[in-house]
């Protein structure tokens, strides 16, 4: 395997449930040391795929390479290079929480000492440390899903899939969670992250969209903006309306797209953020009314997906 | 090698966790090992005393004094009401009313058999449109005759050829021989049988739900994600469940050793080399109800199902040698016709590997396919 080959390649993945296709002719790529972001609604197909790539599942067409292994073939050799910790938090309730690490470690293999090292290691970055000993029935949810998480870490592996980590977790543990997952990245862990708080995917180095089963964005955060909602938006601000009103069309005769705001504001779209580009329309609305003001920003990757859904609701219509 | 530890430590790893866990649920142990001894008590008392006060007529054709022995022996036990008949005419017109359900034939030379060390044939007509009643009382008397005199030989008389009515003797028409030894009670039947029926109800009915459990709570999922196998995780289920069957069996056969004095005649090493091996049966086939079950529920009637027809075609309730063709063959593919016949072969018949090879070769061929069959059902459902 070279290091100019993507870790998570996936070709034209497909998988039906009788007639219903739950994943449809999915293909991206993700390099290694990446947080990757999966993004879709309920039901689009995000654990699907997850599960196929895990070897959970067997594609119905189509195929991946995880850590340059086969998912169809090579699934067995798989399972020693991957963490997963599915959107159901999956632990032993009548063992303790250090009886699950056990459990987890043993299950690859692993020396006592080492997992008590990786332990070690986990528990207190996920403040953990001190529930060692309790019966995991008995925990909270949010510890249980940090316990979770540290037991599909413990072989140290290059791939982690998380299906919603932070589902139904507060902000200051998400946190947490987000913390773990940038270390991780950088210490060149590959990390396939769903979640559906879109908020979240702003650390991602890649987003992929899905939507009933197809892949309708792929791209980074920054690219997203950029190419689904027209990158940045300079909001311009005025007391008199009327001020705006002539800026508007002055800036549309000179070829800018304009939009009206959502409270009556005019949002002036910007495809190429450079700091050049900015300066160059800043200066053009000084020299058309020196007290214009105006704040940029770029979309947030809420508006993003809500704006690609829309895109492609009536296409889909259409097929149907 | 090394890839040997591993899974033997993948494998420990398994089987330790299921017995932390049997530990902690102290409640489903507790059930596990009571309700064999419990089913024991309650269906052995249930069905010895089945045939209290049954009314039995006696031909006397002998009518010396060790066949009137004989008779006021039986008298004595209290489970029979006995009328005497003079001759096969009466046979004829009495059998299978409600003061007849069974009826004993000592031959003319009863006596002089005896005394020349000779084998003795004694008549025995059964009502058998009631099986339980007439399988108990075979026992019964075939017990009491050969507590009577050891070497005595006995036959289920061909009595349809002589002028009975067929349809007032049921179904016992066979000329089938059997061999016992002398047991002591009529429960020597029904306790191998028992023995047969609890194994089975316990191991089906505990792995049935143990992998939709683990489906529902997810675990499954997260244990096929890892390099564990499927054939693994089959193992890491019943074996810690199997030897947990296997005090309880034990328990049930001391149990009614203490209680019923019923103790196996032939190989108890065979018997406990055997159990083992049809323990695991049972708990692979609640494994594979399990991993095509949607839910505990489903599981759960989904056993029944399964299990009903088996009591009904394993010989445990009626027996299987009086079925047409079709239900024998079906008995044939059931693994507890086979462990019935080497349980009562064991308690019975004083048999050991000898005579019982057959049943324990086809019995290790069920297990393998079973596991086969499970582990793949995992792999696919995965
Ligand atoms: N085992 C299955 N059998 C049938 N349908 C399934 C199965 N698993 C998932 N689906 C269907 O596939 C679709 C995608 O599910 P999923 O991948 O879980 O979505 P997401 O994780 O994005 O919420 C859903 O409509 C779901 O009902
Ligand atoms: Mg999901």
């Amino acid at each position: 395997m070279s290091d100019n080959t993507a870790i998570i390649q996936v070709e034209t993945l497909t998988r039906r449930f009788g007639t219903f296709t739950a994943v449809d002719q999915v293909s991206f790529q993700v390099e290694r040391g990446e947080v990757f972001g999966f993004v879709g609604s309920n039901g689009s197909g995000k654990s699907t795929t997850i599960r196929m790539l895990c070897g959970l599942l067997a594609p119905t067409e189509g195929t991946a390479r995880v850590a340059g292994l086969d998912i169809r073939a090579e699934a067995a050799q798989i399972s020693s290079h991957l963490g997963y910790m599915s959107q159901k938090v999956s632990l032993y309730g009548a063992l303790t929480a250090q009886e699950n690490a056990l459990f987890f470690g043993g299950l690859y293999s692993l020396p006592v000492a080492r997992i008590a090292e990786r332990q070690r290691m986990l528990f207190p970055r996920l403040g953990l440390t001190g529930r060692e000993h309790m019966l995991v029935r008995e925990l909270p949810s949010g510890i249980k899903q940090r316990l979770a998480l540290a037991c599909s870490l413990l072989h140290d592996p290059a791939v982690i899939f998380l299906d919603e980590p932070t589902a139904g977790v507060d902000l200051i543990n998400r946190q947490v969670f987000w913390d773990l997952i940038r270390e991780l990245a950088a210490e060149g862990k590959t990390l396939f992250v769903t979640s559906h708080y879109l908020d979240e995917m702003e650390h991602a180095q890649h987003i992929g969209f899905i939507d009933r089963g197809k892949l309708i964005g792929f791209d980074s955060p920054l690219g997203l903006k950029v190419h689904f909602a027209g990158g940045y938006r300079l909001r311009l601000l005025h007391d008199e309306p009327q001020v705006l009103a002539t800026a508007a069309a002055s800036l549309r005769t000179a070829g800018y797209r304009v939009e009206p705001g959502d409270n009556g504001e005019v949002c002036v779209l910007l495809a190429d953020g450079s700091r050049a580009n900015l300066e160059q329309l800043r200066r053009r609305l000084h020299a058309l009314n020196p007290t214009l003001d105006g704040t940029a920003a770029l979309p947030s990757i809420e508006e993003v997906f809500a704006g690609m859904i829309r895109q492609h609701q009536p296409t889909q219509e259409h097929k149907a | 090698m090394n890839l040997w530890r591993e899974k033997t430590s993948r494998l420990r790893t398994l089987l330790w966790r299921e017995f932390v866990e049997l530990r902690r649920d102290r409640f489903t142990l507790t059930i596990m090992l009571l309700i064999p001894v419990f089913q024991m008590a309650l269906l052995a008392y249930a069905i010895t005393t089945d045939f209290d006060h049954l009314p039995l007529c006696v031909l006397d054709g002998a009518h010396t004094r060790e066949s009137r022995q004989l008779v006021s022996a039986i008298t004595a036990t209290g489970y029979f009401t006995l009328t005497p008949l003079r001759d096969l005419e009466e046979v004829n017109s009495f059998f299978g009313r409600e003061h007849c359900r069974a009826a004993l034939l000592i031959p003319m030379d009863f006596s002089e058999l005896i005394a020349n060390h000779k084998d003795v044939r004694l008549g025995l007509l059964l009502d058998a449109s009631d099986t339980t009643m007439a399988t108990s009382a075979e026992g019964f008397l075939t017990a009491m005759a050969q507590a009577f005199y050891r070497q005595t030989r006995l036959e289920r008389t061909p009595l349809t050829e002589r002028n009975l009515r067929p349809e007032a003797i049921g179904i016992v028409t066979t000329r089938s021989r059997m061999l016992f030894n002398p047991p002591l009670s009529g429960t020597v039947y029904t306790i191998p049988g028992l023995l047969g029926m609890i194994c089975m109800f316990l191991t089906v009915l505990i792995t049935a739900l143990a992998l939709v459990r683990e489906r529902e709570t997810g675990t499954l999922e997260q244990l096929l994600v890892t390099p564990v196998t499927p054939l693994e995780v089959v193992l890491g289920k019943i074996l810690p469940f199997g030897v947990v069957a296997m005090c309880a069996i034990v328990g049930s056969v001391v149990f009614s050793w203490l209680l019923f004095g019923v103790f196996p005649n032939g190989s108890i090493g065979l018997f406990l080399a055997v159990t083992p091996i049809f323990l695991l049966i049972g708990l692979s086939l609640g494994l594979l109800i399990s991993s095509l079950a949607h839910s505990s529920v489903d599981a759960l009637e989904r056993s029944i199902l399964i299990m009903v027809p088996q009591l009904m075609l394993s010989d445990f309730l009626f027996p299987l040698s009086l079925m047409s063709l079709p239900f024998r063959i079906i008995g044939e593919a059931i693994p507890l016709t086979h462990y019935l016949r080497i349980t009562r072969g064991v308690y019975m018949k004083s048999e050991g590997l000898a005579e019982l090879w057959p049943e324990v070769a086809i019995l290790c061929g069920f297990l393998f396919l079973l596991i086969r069959g499970v582990s793949r059902a995992i792999k696919k459902q995965s």
